[in-house]
């Protein structure tokens, strides 16, 4: 142990030595101080504005170093030059000055920073608020405390003398405890690095260990320290925040306790004022070893009692919970220290050192004002950081030296010795650089620094400066590297004049499409081996929309001039072709002409064979009525349509007799039915009795009727209201009306032309009695075979006279068109729609009553005469006889000469009687028949030579 | 332009007597390296399935080999780097790119894609000439 402190006091003592020359490097300091000051204000100006900006954030407190506590400082510099004790009261009143001073600079800068304020920059504005902010907390904090801390300052000033009193040792612990409650707030600062806590946690139970070892009078200690330990985690939180006020608490108790150790003994209080600051320098410097160590635990007692008094505040409470080997080591230090200051003699030496260590801390003060000032350049820092480095490094070894510590401290001393030179070494080492730094600090003109800089620089000059060992390598590795980067930025400046270096354009290395679903699905699909088709489903087949069914076809060809083999053809008819080929080859006109006349013959036969069948049975009856006859027919009329109808009139044609036409009038009792006012004629062939050939029918009564001359194709009759109707018997029957009775069928044929849509003065006014065609002369003879007549022209134009009662004769000419017009003519507003046969007025005749001329009216006497018969003489047609009611038959021509007789009269005078019929000689005789009513024919036939023509 | 190389002591280089262009038949050649890529793939991936575990060290085997085939082929004076990407084919789209900050006359790359059931491998050699 001896041994060891010696060695120990050795290098003190070395140190000095060393120091000295450091000491005349630092000549121009003072006149740095007073650089220093200025800016100092200038500094203070800043805050002022700072304060005036922004009071609110007064929580924040980070940064640890301020600008007060290198103001105490210096202080203190200065006080040590001067005499100590004068110094203390003026200090107190250059605190309460600076205060008034600050606030005169306060209304002086006001003016100042209006005109630079502009010129400031704007990031430097904003940490400069935030710093302000930290001060101005760091002021009002320190103001309140002051008074706090003369206070407690007192109490432990009496404590600590009287355990100086008791034992030099404590009172130092005192010492050491000052000095530890200022180191702490440094090591604060890095608390942020916890990396060390664990460390720290030996470190504490180490320290614990050497403690018991050291003296049972540290009983009392450990208790607190129990304490402590309790209080350490809950308060590691509130410490970052309140680290700050702490330190300056401690900083300003510090200065307290000065003036109070003053009280107590000018020796004890620069002994323990110089201690302090050697420890402190040396742990600024990174090569102070023992004092926090000592701190620690002297710190203790201090914090006990500060917690008691002002636990809200919380000084005490900056507790090593951070100890590093650092402290460790400064307590081992101590311990020698105090061994050595057993003797005064060893006391004085110490003090010694520690004097010059004291102006050390002067100069390490105002490289802090630099730092502070934000006046240290890059250089600067960058030292500190190797320095870092290698502090950390030694940390390292450090722990490693202690875990030896420890057991050397169970084991023996030798190891320990051992281990205490290689302290001492690096101590030596720490001050070597310790001065080089001070000395490039001092070199470098303060210039001012950007904020993020000077935090920094805080931190790493907080660290502890030590015992750097590698220096010498990188220094040298720089070189090296530096020689390699000269030759690689030589050769990279020159092939970069010869080369281009640009940018390729981006290749695409890969482009994968993403795979559709379908595909991965295919992909699948395939692999399962099975194929894909498509089909259609029926859903959108949907029979909503249709609405015909589908036509029937089928394939059928013809061709227009009909082959005689082939006219039609096609799947379907195939068989069937034969006949229609057949059908085609015969002259459809001569069978239709054929068929008809035939159709007649077989017709007319058949009814024969009837007849001559019935006639044995029904016939014989008849003929003993008609004793003047042979025999007789009975035309069927007990038709349904017939029943009740009277037949007026018979007509026989005079070329084919075996025609008859009958004409039945209205019926006798009428009924609803329209039909039965109706007038009915009906053609009949007489060999067929059974049915009528044709049914024709008018609305008029008929008077009078007549068949065309050559042909028995028209039917005229005469009406009672004075038409002259034409019936066309060839028209075809579905044209007409069909009367439907029972289940015969009865085609019902209404006139063709009528007179009466004629001009009402061309036709005749009164009913017709008589109608007759005007025939030609050779026509008189009759028409011998039946087809001749057929074949007979249509053409051909003839007249029709017609004879009302008045006795005016029409005559007519019957036109037949050419062709029909179903539309009906609007001309011949008589002519039925589709007739082809029209009637003409040719011209009329009057008849001059032959009475009034010859006074044959007057033996008729009242009654009127009135025409009743019309003949046309056979042989020359140009004459015609008209039979008058009072037996006068009268002669007249159509054109030319009149003929003569004019009128032919009975014979025999008496009563007249009407003439009926008129009929001429089929012999070319030109004799005539009258007849009267109600007279014999015998006495006509008497009559008939009297009558004969003159011709 | 090739300048003749002449191997001083640093204190006799002139400036001009780097060799800044590759001769000419140890040139880059992007077809020849393209074939080689192509035929390490067959040979290494021919009916191999993605099996993320062995996925790694199969990219980096095959990373190595085509390496080692490119150095026989005698690109004097060129690095290397050759870039293995093995993915699993699932269907999902990919793009790779690659841009590169050299000199175009000297620089070039070679890529090629191989692709089975399983997986894709897409295999990218630059070759960067030292100067």
């Amino acid at each position: 142990m001896r041994h060891v402190q010696g060695q120990d006091q050795k290098s003190q003592r070395r140190t000095p030595s060393k120091r000295e020359e450091q000491r005349t490097h630092r000549t121009g300091e003072t006149t740095e101080h007073t650089q220093k000051d200025s800016e100092r204000d200038v500094r203070r100006e800043r805050e002022r504005q700072r304060e005036r900006e922004g009071d609110r954030e007064r929580e924040h407190t980070r940064d640890r170093i301020n600008l007060k506590d290198q103001e105490k400082y210096r202080e203190e510099e200065s006080r040590r030059k001067e005499k100590r004790e004068k110094e203390r009261r003026k200090e107190r009143e250059r605190e309460g000055f600076r205060d008034g001073e600050q606030l005169g600079w306060e209304r002086r800068t006001n003016r100042d920073e209006k005109e630079t304020q502009d010129q400031v920059d704007m990031h430097i504005q904003t940490y400069k608020d935030r710093k302000r902010e930290e001060n101005q907390v760091r002021y009002t904090d320190r103001e309140r405390d002051r008074e706090r801390e003369r206070w407690k300052e007192k109490e432990r000033e009496k404590r600590r003398k009287d355990k100086e009193k008791k034992e030099k040792d404590r009172g130092k612990d005192y010492d050491w405890e000052r000095v530890r409650d200022w180191a702490e707030g440094r090591q604060r600062e890095k608390e942020s690095e916890r990396e060390k806590r664990a460390e720290r946690g030996k470190e504490r139970k180490t320290e614990k260990e050497r403690r018991k070892e050291k003296e049972g009078s540290r009983d009392v200690e450990d208790e607190r320290r129990e304490k402590k330990k309790e209080h350490d985690r809950d308060r590691r939180e509130r410490h970052r925040e309140r680290e700050r006020p702490g330190e300056q608490d401690e900083w300003r108790e510090r200065d307290r306790r000065e003036k109070l150790g003053q009280l107590s003994g000018p020796v004890d209080r620069d002994e323990r004022r110089e201690r302090r600051r050697s420890e402190k320098e040396q742990q600024k410097a990174g090569g102070s070893v023992g004092d926090l160590c000592d701190d620690q635990e002297t710190q203790r007692p201090y914090k006990h009692h500060h917690q008691h008094h002002h636990q809200h505040h919380g000084e005490g409470e900056a507790v090593t919970d951070r100890t590093n080997t650092r402290e460790e080591k400064k307590k081992r230090e101590e311990k020698r220290h105090e061994d050595s200051r057993s003797s005064d003699q060893r006391h004085q030496t110490s003090e010694r050192i520690h004097s010059r260590r004291d102006q050390e801390v002067e100069n390490e003060t105002g490289e802090d004002d630099d730092v502070e000032g934000g006046m240290k350049n890059k250089d600067y820092e960058e030292d500190f950081e190797d320095y870092e480095e290698d502090f950390e490094d030694l940390d390292e070894d450090e722990g490693k030296d202690e875990e030896e510590d420890e057991k050397g401290e169970r084991e023996g001393w030798r190891e320990l010795s051992a281990q205490r030179r290689d302290e001492i070494r690096a101590i030596q080492r720490a001050m070597e650089e310790e001065n080089e730094l001070v000395s490039s600090a001092h070199s470098w003109p303060p210039t001012k620094e950007d904020a993020p800089a000077h935090k920094v620089s805080v931190q790493t000059e907080s660290r502890p400066a030590r015992v750097g060992t590698v220096i010498d390598f990188t220094a040298a590795r720089q070189r090296e590297i530096s020689h390699t980067a000269h030759k690689q930025q030589k050769r990279c400046a020159e092939l970069l004049r010869l080369i281009d270096l640009d940018f390729s354009v981006t290749e695409s290395l890969l482009d994968l499409t993403p795979v559709s679903e379908y595909d991965l699905y295919i992909k699948r699909f395939g692999s399962s081996n099975t194929k894909q088709v498509y089909v259609q489903c029926n859903e959108d087949n949907t029979d909503r929309d249709t609405q015909t069914e589908e036509p029937d076809t089928h394939e059928q060809w013809t061709q227009h001039p009909a082959e005689p083999s082939a006219v039609c053809g096609g799947p379907g008819v195939s068989q069937s072709a034969p006949e229609s080929v057949v059908w085609m080859n015969t002259d459809s006109k001569r069978l239709s002409t054929f068929l008809h006349s035939a159709a007649q013959v077989i017709a007319v036969l058949l009814e024969e064979n009837r007849t001559q069948r019935d006639s044995v049975t029904t016939l014989q009856s008849h003929t003993h009525s008609l004793s003047c006859s042979d025999r007789s027919l009975q035309l069927n009329n007990n038709l349904p349509f017939l029943h009740g109808r009277q037949v007026v009139l018979l007509h026989c044609s005079p070329v084919q007799v075996h025609t008859l036409l009958s004409v039945h009038g209205g019926c006798s009792t009428p009924s609803d039915e329209t039909l039965d006012t109706h007038s009915l004629l009906c053609v009949w062939n007489i060999w067929q009795p059974s049915a009528p050939q044709k049914i024709l029918t008018c609305e008029a009564e008929v008077r009078s009727c007549c068949f065309s001359p050559g042909q028995l194709s028209l039917v005229f009759a005469g009406t009672a209201v004075g038409s002259v109707l034409l019936w066309d018997l060839r028209e075809a029957s579905c044209s007409h009306v069909c009367l439907r009775v029972d289940t015969a069928q009865w085609v019902l044929r209404y006139p063709t032309f009528s007179t009466d849509a004629v001009l009402s003065g061309a036709g005749h006014l009164s009913s017709v009695v008589s109608v007759e065609p005007v025939l030609a002369t050779q026509e008189t003879e009759p028409r011998a075979p039946l087809l001749e007549d057929l074949e007979e022209p249509l053409g051909r134009s003839f007249q029709l006279g017609s004879l009302d009662e008045h006795g005016l004769l029409i005559l007519w000419v019957v036109v037949e068109l050419p062709t029909a017009d179903d539309s009906g003519s609007q001309t011949d507003l008589g002519l039925r729609p589709g007739g082809r046969v029209k009637l003409l007025h040719s011209s009329s005749l009057q008849r001059r009553d032959p009475s009034t001329s010859r006074g044959v009216g007057e033996v008729t006497g009242v009654v009127p005469h009135l025409s009743l018969l019309l003949k046309f003489l056979s042989s020359d047609s140009n004459h015609y006889f008209i039979g008058m009611s009072t037996g006068l038959v009268m002669r007249g021509t159509r054109h030319g000469l009149r003929a003569e007789p004019k009128v032919y009269t009975p014979s025999e005078g008496g009563m007249p009687a009407e003439v009926t019929t008129l009929n001429f000689c089929p012999n070319r005789e030109p004799f005539f028949l009258g007849d009267r009513h109600g007279s014999v024919w015998g006495s006509l036939q008497s009559e008939l030579d009297l009558w004969r023509c003159s011709g | 332009m090739y300048f003749h190389s002449l191997i001083m002591d640093g204190s006799d280089v002139g400036a001009n007597t780097y060799l800044i262009r590759p001769n000419y038949q140890h040139k880059f050649r992007v077809g020849v390296v393209e074939k080689c890529i192509r035929e390490v793939q067959r040979e290494m991936l021919s009916g191999v399935e993605y099996i993320p575990e062995e996925v790694p060290s199969l990219s980096l085997s095959l990373a190595d080999s085509i390496k080692n085939r490119l150095k026989e082929l005698g690109f004097n004076r060129y690095k290397l780097v050759v870039q293995v990407v093995i993915g699993e084919q699932r269907g999902e789209g990919l793009k790779m790119a690659a841009r590169c900050f050299w000199d175009a006359d000297t620089d070039s790359y070679a890529k090629d894609i191989y692709t089975n059931d399983s997986l894709f491998c897409v295999a990218a050699a630059f070759g960067i000439y030292y100067y």
